[in-house]
């Protein structure tokens, strides 16, 4: 009973990991401009999210090293530096947008403008990493993101056409602004596809001191939690085609996108979108910065771990301190987080490959996997979707931001 | 063995097992009689900050005794020191006696003690 828990748990923290400001406006945009024809890309994200999440559980369960680490080890600092590099660029900016989504929800519940809320946000968030543990955290976080399923469940109460939504399966180029169209299906890819969740799960795992008998665990909360989390995300694109899109609403800033509940809870709608935003950034925050402190920690060697306290961990905490101030101050500047947030989903899709196939030489060493290294076809699977994303990256994203959004 | 393959950027663990950096250089010694042996390993910033840029890493120094920060000059470890080498090189030291945590001790007793709540009061 208890391992079962442990399972129903892990899988709870995958999904509760999945939704996040990234996943929210670019499925909501999806459906509102696109009506189903974008479910191939949510799709095609969450089984690629899949098989890279299995992995990272995988290597940390097998070697005791987490994605960061075995890539300084395994390919030098020399080369190591560069993925170091962009993923923690990428990692302020998501973070400095998932700080903008909690202030977005809390100028929604309250009409008090969103840069005043970022010094706040970024102070709670920094509280909790400074008092808290790494299992508090975790459940906290991904308990109160459950809450998420309202999508579902408003996407359900709407009965979709349902065979219109399967055709959406099958990709197909949209007649109406395909350079749009494109760009919103990398930015889909980029947000399920964070590298901060992977290297986040692998230290989640060492934190947790995963060993080869987790490998069970793994699998089954890589692939269940992942799937909930997809079936999340098809939630928001269904509800935001069936509700904003008839009424020609394009999601251009989170009020309008706060709009998609109200058809099917009138009265709570509005706050319940706000309420929902709000919780899945603000367990992204937290997972965001600490895993700015592992980046850093495990490529230069020091010791880590949430677990210890800040002055045993002095290097660690400063990481996240700084990361929470700096990504506070340019919400503060007034950078509009809806822009910032499709950027850094556009760069990650770009920046993938680069994370991608070092993580894929790893999961192939005998040193680290011994004889769980991978099959051939996850070999396949990841490496095709993923150059399929870059190849699509880069048109898309010189196209959408020639002909500005 | 391969020094690049296998030593250069391991983890390294001290004799409890604790984190205390990578194998951040590996310093040879060349003598006239003798093929080049490896005569330590390096850990700490400035080596591999050196790798990157040795400007770079110039600046670095500086900066460091600037902050007084003398004790986080490259640690040597021997080869007679060295344990273990597999995923990880495991030394014969206990890494609180050496010079790996100056930095982490200089911004322990700057900063983080002085913020509340580091557990410093407790």
């Amino acid at each position: 009973v208890k391992n079962l828990l442990k399972v129903a748990l892990g899988i709870a923290t995958s999904i509760g990991g999945f939704l996040e400001v990234g996943s929210i406006s670019t499925a909501a945009q999806a459906g509102a401009s696109y009506g189903f024809q974008l479910v191939w890309a949510v799709v095609l994200a969450t089984v690629l999210v899949m098989f890279l999440v299995e992995m990272s559980g995988r290597l940390a369960a097998c070697s005791g090293h987490p994605l960061a680490a075995a890539v300084r080890e395994r390919f030098g600092f020399r080369f190591q530096v560069v993925p170091l590099v962009a993923e923690t660029v990428l990692d302020g900016l998501v973070l400095a947008a998932e700080v903008g989504g909690v202030c977005i929800a809390l100028h929604l519940m309250t009409g008090v403008s969103a840069r005043w809320w970022a010094v706040p946000v970024a102070l709670g968030a920094w509280l909790l990493l400074w008092r808290g543990t790494f299992g508090a955290i975790e459940n906290g976080v991904s308990l109160l993101g459950l809450l998420a399923v309202v999508f579902v469940l408003a996407a359900w109460r709407l009965h979709p056409p349902w065979t219109e939504a399967a055709r959406g399966l099958v990709p197909s180029l949209s007649a109406e602004d395909p350079a749009r169209y494109s760009f919103l299906a990398v930015s889909i890819l980029g947000a399920t596809l964070s590298p901060y969740l992977f290297n986040f799960y692998s230290s989640g795992a060492v934190e947790d001191e995963w060993d080869e008998t987790h490998l069970g665990v793994n699998r089954a909360t890589a692939v269940l939690g992942m799937a909930f989390g997809g079936v999340m995300s098809l939630g928001i694109l269904v509800t935001a085609a069936l509700v904003l899109r008839p009424r020609g609403i394009q999601v251009e800033s989170y009020h309008q996108a706060a709009l998609m509940l109200t058809p099917v809870f009138p009265f709570w709608g509005f706050v319940l979108f706000a309420v929902v935003l709000g919780v899945a950034c603000f367990g992204a925050v937290l997972e965001i910065a600490l895993n700015m402190a592992y980046l850093q920690a495990q490529s230069l060697g020091w010791d880590w771990s949430e677990n210890l306290r800040p002055k045993d961990d002095a290097r660690f905490s400063l990481v996240y301190t700084v990361a929470l101030a700096l990504s506070a101050s340019l919400m503060v500047l007034g950078v509009d987080p809806l822009r910032l947030t499709l950027l850094a989903m556009s760069l990650t899709v770009i920046v993938l490959p680069l994370i991608v196939v070092p993580f894929l030489v790893i999961m192939n060493d005998e040193k680290y996997l011994g004889e769980h290294r991978n099959g051939l076809l996850g070999n396949l699977v990841v490496l095709g979707i993923t150059l399929l994303g870059f190849l699509l990256a880069v048109v898309a994203v010189p196209l959408q931001v020639a002909g500005g959004s | 063995m391969f020094l690049v393959r296998d030593v250069l950027d391991k983890q390294l663990l001290d004799v409890n097992r604790t984190r205390m950096g990578k194998v951040d250089g590996v310093v040879l010694g060349v003598g006239s009689s003798h093929p080049p042996r490896v005569v330590a390993l390096e850990t700490g910033p400035v080596t591999l900050l050196r790798r990157l840029s040795p400007r770079l890493a110039v600046l670095l120094e500086r900066l460091e005794k600037r902050l007084g920060i003398e004790d986080a000059r490259p640690l040597r470890l021997g080869p007679e020191q060295v344990l273990r080498v597999d995923i990880d090189v495991q030394v014969a030291v206990n890494a609180q006696e050496t010079r790996a945590f100056a930095w982490e001790d200089w911004l322990r007793r700057r900063v983080v003690e002085r913020i509340p709540g580091s557990g410093a009061d407790e």
